[in-house]
């Protein structure tokens, strides 16, 4: 017997109401049902801020489970939008994870988007040995399917440097600490007297 | 009762301050350990990019607000701004322009870098009338521009195109209050240059300059920023109404100066203006150092309500000037 669920998560949020919600764990926590037959629970969705956080380069850890019980040896396979795809098996506690490949390349610097949103899909399968009848058809094995789409961005380090940053503050400081210094002590200077040669 | 007025108005407010401002900084930078949370409606400055922060400034809500198509300003889009703005005018009124001088994380670190100058026996700059009068001009500027970008992103504005939105938040972009206020949580990302456009990149490159401006410049000259800051005219707007208040006797002055030689922002107009009864300036900070320094009984005085809550006194200032000497 095969069965399939597919799940669809949405963030509860909209920045018109504010992020007063940021230090409620509950709120925090990625959602999950215990009747579900095969579930995908991937961690670390969003931020404290409830935007969503998950970026290239980042590594994303999931559980699987069945019924709300960890699926272990569950197959877990992962496909980015531009065709980027990895294969897990989950341990006994139901746990994998992985590192978020970065796929956004423009061609040029104009065409970058900072919040290019790109999509992936996770898909788990679990198999069991179990008989029964379902519809007047005895079965004596289930395999569980089920899917989970997020989206993913550019890791802010591709595009923002500290290193700049910090020079431009330092070349500023630099320049107007001058500036200043050489302003004071040509005030500072006596007041001299100019005569001319008649 | 006369003996506590007494003894409040022999105190040292400097000290006041100065315990009371290391706790507003605790506050509004910290609070969220504690979870607390006091708005981000707030008049003053307490960065919402600082994830750890107890409250954060208005004018991130406001900016993201004016972000509104005028066609949407009678909807529900409308009253959010309304509801956002009179909140914010509800924490103004309570303390006027004290949340300057009293509660500012950003007024507060320019005051501690005035210590360590004071420390290192290095003289501070004071701008000559001239140029003061022309400087306090630019907060105007910076307050007109950051209701105008929002506004131009969702509205051609004079047949302009629409700006890309990119121009987000264009104060906070160039604010020293997001670069520096989240490093003290241990967050240095907001010290970055953002090279993912033309205009993030322009914008985060001068929010850095301005960041190192503002470290000489407040080295220099003490609450150097101050006296750019758009939050300050946006205060100024609805100063009229606050509870807490600055009076001036101008029959008791005798314009020695004094208040103007203790002003952190450098206001001539306290010491020079003798008409007008409520005397708060544009610039002022309500530090109430002014005050402290004031030799004559009742010349000037804080007042909340109408209530005389720290006032000048010839008494007040000779206790505060012996044990200055006392002290070194």
């Amino acid at each position: 017997m095969v069965l399939r669920t597919a799940k669809w998560l949405t963030i509860h949020h909209n920045c018109g109401w504010g992020h007063d919600h940021k230090f409620n764990q509950k709120r925090l926590q990625p959602g999950s049902l215990d009747k579900v037959p095969l579930e995908i629970v991937v961690d670390d969705l969003w931020a404290m801020t409830f935007h969503s956080t998950v970026m290239s380069g980042d590594t994303i850890n999931l559980s699987v489970f069945s019924y709300g019980q960890p699926a272990a040896g569950a197959t877990v396979t992962i496909i980015s939008d531009k065709g980027w795809r990895k294969r897990l098996t989950t341990d006994k506690a139901g746990r994998a994870s992985f590192q978020m490949i970065r796929d956004y390349y423009p061609t040029s610097w104009s065409l970058f988007k900072r919040r290019k949103p790109g999509r992936l899909k996770f898909s788990a399968a679990h198999e069991t040995d179990s008989t029964g009848t379902f519809d007047g058809e005895p079965y004596n094995r289930v395999k569980m399917l089920s899917t989970f789409s997020w989206r993913y961005y550019p890791a802010a380090r591709e595009y923002s440097s500290l290193a700049y940053g910090l020079l431009v503050a330092v070349i500023t400081m630099a320049a107007s600490g001058v500036g200043i210094f050489f302003y004071r002590s040509n005030r500072s200077k006596n007041y001299r007297d100019i005569s001319f040669d008649e | 009762m006369n003996n506590v007025r007494q003894w409040l108005n022999n105190t040292s407010i400097n000290r006041f301050r100065f315990w009371f401002q290391i706790a507003a900084f605790l506050l509004l930078i910290y609070g969220g350990l504690l979870a607390i949370n006091i708005g981000d409606r707030l008049p003053t400055f307490g960065c919402v990019f600082d994830d750890l922060r107890g409250g954060s400034c208005y004018l991130m809500g406001f900016q993201h607000q004016t972000h509104i198509p005028l066609n949407k300003l009678f909807t529900g889009r409308g009253i959010g701004l309304l509801v956002g703005l009179l909140t914010f005018i509800g924490f103004f009124l309570l303390f006027n322009k004290a949340w300057c001088g009293y509660a500012c994380p950003l007024g507060t670190i320019q005051d501690w870098i005035t210590n360590l100058r004071k420390k290192l026996n290095i003289r501070y700059s004071n701008y000559s009338e001239k140029s003061f009068n022309r400087l306090k001009t630019i907060k105007y500027f910076l307050l007109a521009l950051l209701i105008l970008i929002p506004l131009g992103m969702s509205n051609s504005l004079f047949g302009l195109p629409k700006l890309n939105s990119d121009f987000s938040v264009p104060f906070c972009m160039i604010c020293p209050g997001r670069t520096l206020l989240p490093t003290f949580a241990g967050d240095f990302s907001q010290l970055t240059i953002d090279f993912s456009s033309k205009t993030k990149m322009v914008l985060t490159a001068l929010g850095m300059a301005i960041t190192g401006l503002f470290f000489v410049g407040s080295f220099v000259k003490k609450r150097f920023f101050c006296l750019f800051c758009p939050m300050s005219a946006f205060h100024y707007i609805f100063y009229k109404g606050a509870l807490l208040r600055l009076t001036k006797k101008g029959e008791k002055c005798t314009k020695c100066g004094n208040c103007y030689h203790v002003c952190d922002v450098g206001i001539r107009g306290i010491a020079d203006d003798v008409e007008s009864k409520n005397i708060v300036k544009d610039d002022c900070i309500m530090c109430f150092k002014c005050v402290a320094a004031c030799p004559e009984d009742q010349c000037l005085t804080v007042k909340v309500l109408g209530l005389p809550v720290y006032e000048s006194t010839g008494n007040g200032f000779s206790r505060r000037m012996s044990k200055r000497n006392e002290n070194g």
